[in-house]
């Protein structure tokens, strides 16, 4: 009888404790990368503004993303794309965005926001009218750049014009998120 | 958030040995109602957990020294509805994504003009166990104690994990002559702390009634319970400074009903029970004890 307890106790203690298997489990980091264009002019003015997130703050984007993540990548998405207006001191009151596009590592330009016109109220613009062709392709390519993982370089034009701003600033805030696989050692349960 | 994982794993495995780094971004993109939705499972479930196992038998001595020691293990049954929660989206309304218990693969929702937003998976299990030595001593006016504990040092700034917990039960049936079963009150109370990440507390009131035939003693109770849990990490998103979250989960158990039995080999005591209530958990216990007769002697 002291026996069979003893085994009935070995087995208690062994519970979850003995065996382990890998999991695969999708992780989700989040990226947002902001662009700031100044608009100052006097009365109407065109704008023509770029903005680039260079190398170093990318690397921070692939630290955080911490390797073994971009080792299992599998996707990414494209969230939002925000614009809004800030800082806004002086007598603007319209925004006419003719596109806003991004350019990764020098490649192309690809529109995502085109012939938008903004009234200055609230000074926050969100942007459901994008470019639909557009946000698919920075999709792609923001993925086959990071499946290499590898990213230098994300540019950020806007061109358009603004009605009598002054210390006027741009934001354009694109938001993404990487789907990566991670390998995890679990208690089989 | 690899912190919560330690946390689960940690509890699975009573307190073994795995890795679970480079997990930092599990859930980072999670603030506030989603992160909350995917990890309410986990405080219902360790509520839960944490409110079983603490009786064997519903006899206490009025004058007699009666004392127990003894592993308890319980195992808590995760429902398939606790494996996924509605997730609020970005673009309005919400989509149905994976809890930390809930399947691997990450839930993706379609917004307007090709945008699409992702939720993390979880760890697809359907049990979560848990292990608490435990001391019980009574014998005192039909009172008796029971204390759990135990503490370790994770370390990789983890921190310490302390799992505390007391409980108090008084015979009733000591007040009544020819009482054909034992019946007892009880509270207990048990919490589990891991750094300064995860604070969790669970209790539970009950009434308990036993019976021993021969080598056995066959048990229930009816009680309810109550259980929070406390979350604060740090959500990260490149690019930006690290946010503090903060929420207090709290346990959707309430009543609870519990059947079991133990098997008396001398000093040598063996249980087993399962409970149903919000979150189903069987428990197995193992231990050595003294100054437990037979209804009626008191």
């Amino acid at each position: 009888m002291k026996r069979s307890v003893l085994s009935v106790a070995v087995a208690l203690l062994l519970i979850g404790t003995a065996c382990t298997e890998e999991k695969d489990i999708d992780l989700v980091a989040a990226l947002s990368n902001d662009y700031e264009f100044e608009l100052n002019t006097t009365g109407t003015g065109d704008f023509n503004v770029e903005d680039v997130v260079t190398d170093n703050d990318l690397q921070d984007i692939l630290n955080d993303l911490d390797g073994d993540l971009l080792a299992g990548f599998k996707k990414v998405s494209i969230e939002e794309i925000e614009v809004e207006i800030i800082d806004n001191q002086s007598s603007a009151t319209s925004v006419e965005i003719g596109v806003v596009e991004f350019s990764l590592d020098g490649q192309s330009f690809i529109p995502l926001l085109s012939n938008q016109s903004f009234d200055i109220e609230d000074g926050v613009v969100s942007v459901t009218d994008l470019n639909r062709d557009g946000v698919i392709a920075l999709r792609n390519r923001l993925a086959d750049l990071l499946d290499n993982g590898n990213i230098s370089e994300i540019t950020a034009r806007a061109i358009g014009s603004v009605n009598g701003s002054v210390n006027t600033r741009l934001r354009v805030s694109l938001i993404s998120s990487v789907v990566g696989t991670q390998v995890v050692e679990l208690p089989d349960l | 958030m690899k912190r919560i994982l330690y946390l689960l794993i940690i509890s699975a495995v009573t307190y073994g040995t795995t890795s679970a780094q480079d997990l930092e971004d599990f859930v980072s993109k999670y603030t506030d109602d989603n992160g909350s939705g995917y990890l309410q499972p986990l405080s219902d479930v360790f509520g839960a957990n944490m409110n079983s196992g603490w009786f064997r038998h519903a006899k206490v001595n009025k004058k007699k020294f009666q004392f127990y020691i003894g592993l308890v293990t319980t195992g808590a049954l995760i429902k398939d509805e606790q494996q996924t929660f509605e997730a609020n989206s970005i673009y309005g309304g919400t989509v149905t994504a994976p809890t930390i218990f809930g399947s691997t693969e990450a839930a993706v929702n379609e917004g307007p003009n090709g945008l699409e937003e992702n939720f993390p998976g979880g760890v697809d299990y359907g049990l979560l166990p848990l292990a608490v030595p435990q001391v019980s001593v009574g014998g005192l006016f039909g009172t008796e104690l029971s204390v759990r504990w135990f503490s370790i040092d994770i370390g990789d700034d983890i921190g310490q994990l302390d799992v505390i917990g007391w409980g108090i039960r008084h015979s009733i049936s000591q007040y009544f002559k020819l009482m054909p079963v034992d019946i007892s009150l009880a509270f207990y109370n048990q919490s589990f702390e891991l750094g300064e990440f995860v604070d969790a507390n669970a209790r539970i009131i009950m009434a308990q009634a036993g019976k021993r035939v021969a080598l056995v003693d066959f048990y229930g109770a009816v009680g309810y319970e109550f259980s929070t849990m406390d979350i604060q990490y740090d959500a990260e998103v490149a690019g930006e400074d690290p946010t503090e979250i903060r929420f207090e989960l709290e346990g959707e158990n309430s009543l609870r009903f519990t059947a079991g039995f133990m098997l008396n080999l001398g000093p040598f005591k063996l249980n087993a029970d399962y409970n149903i209530g919000n979150t189903n958990v069987f428990s197995l216990g193992l231990g050595f004890g003294f100054g437990i007769p037979k209804p009626g002697v008191l």
